[in-house]
């Protein structure tokens, strides 16, 4: 018989292994530590609420589902974070929101990724508290394309390489490329005037 | 003005995606093209804003509310002992195929009484019921020469085709 387990100070790995044995409370606390993350990530790739909490409880369902065989070889949010990606692109690709573009195709559009924003120059004046870059941040991500958003927060937020997000994104490795170069250099254009300091 | 492939390079010095020899000869390049330079820092600096204020969203539901949706989905997987994966699909599936199959026998059906000759025609001059059985599956036919119109209900077993004796 396992010891009772206080699952509000419990660690993740110890509600991991419980859940793991059908423990249906570690489970939900599991939940309700990491909800605010998978949703987020959710967001963050289709920009609209209601898709991204469906995808979410898809995800910890998911994840329910398939804990046996998760081996706690990364950590449980990093896991369960990649299971919402998924979902999400498999969302975007059902929608056909999901363009595959070629490089020239992006080029046509832009006008060339090289060409169209000028190197931004910081502003030495300007400071910004954090929560209001998040804002920028925010909006900036917001008027993106969800492709550029998408390989943007492959990279960025989820280290995952180039030929990874080619894989995901079902297309080549130069189109990540120029997707995520464009989107640097429209945030870039975007949050134009900051200082390193305004970061750091 | 840097060309597309090689501000592409710069990107990807930064990201840790070139190999020793071309990481390499695109950190020489910096030293040398200040062009090539301020497209690496302004890269540099938007990964740093980026990293370090990524924006946070909250679920827009109580904790409660949200959990009670996952458990029942969790029990309803659990109760059908299978896992829901994306269950879209299956839900037309269990439509579309007899759905299709009747809508075959159906037309098949049609077809025969569109080409029978004028006097067997006649010889349902008033609405009439035919029990036709099929080699793996159980049908009835209604037809109505009233409303032009034939009903066939199959029930079970793959469509063969061909009708009984009259």
């Amino acid at each position: 018989m396992s010891a009772k387990i206080d699952y509000a100070s419990a660690a993740d790995p110890i509600l991991v292994r419980a859940a793991q044995r059908g423990d249906l409370l570690a489970f939900e606390e599991l939940v309700a530590r990491h909800r605010d993350k998978v949703y987020s990530r959710a967001f963050s790739i289709l920009r609209h609420e209601e898709d991204a909490v469906d995808m979410s409880q898809d995800a910890w369902i998911k994840a329910w589902q398939r804990l046996k065989q998760f081996q706690h070889e990364s950590s449980f949010t990093t896991w369960i974070t990649r299971i919402v990606i998924n979902l999400c692109l498999d969302h975007l690709r059902k929608q056909k929101r999901y363009q595959t573009q070629s490089i020239e195709v992006l080029e046509a559009e832009s006008g060339g990724v090289e060409k169209q924003f000028p190197v931004e120059i910081p502003n030495p004046t300007e400071r910004l508290e954090r929560s209001e870059l998040r804002q920028r941040i925010d909006r900036a991500l917001a008027q993106m394309s969800v492709e550029h958003r998408t390989a943007l927060t492959l990279l960025e937020y989820e280290q995952l390489e180039y030929k990874e997000i080619a894989k995901r994104m079902n297309c080549s490795i130069g189109t990540v490329m120029s997707r995520i170069f464009y989107a640097r250099r429209r945030l870039a254009s975007l949050l134009a005037g900051l200082k390193r300091e305004d970061y750091q | 003005m840097i060309d597309r492939d090689t501000a592409l390079k710069v990107q990807a010095l930064l990201d840790g995606e070139l190999s020793a020899n071309e990481a390499a000869e695109v950190t020489r390049r910096l030293e040398h093209d200040p062009e090539a330079r301020q497209i690496y820092n302004e890269l540099e600096l938007t990964r740093a804003v980026l990293l370090r204020c990524e924006p946070e969203y909250a679920v827009p539901e109580s904790r409660e509310f949200y959990w009670s949706r996952i458990r029942q989905g969790i029990e309803s997987g659990e109760r059908s002992g299978a896992a829901p994966e994306s269950t879209w699909w299956r839900g037309w599936t269990r439509w579309l195929v007899p759905a299709g199959a009747t809508a075959l026998v159906g037309l098949f059906l049609l077809q025969r009484s569109w080409l029978m000759p004028q006097d067997d025609a006649a010889a349902f001059s008033s609405d009439h019921q035919v029990e036709t059985l099929l080699a793996e599956a159980t049908s009835i036919s209604f037809r109505s020469e009233s409303a032009g119109m034939t009903v066939v209900w199959v029930q079970g077993g793959s469509p063969n085709f061909f009708e009984s004796n009259e």
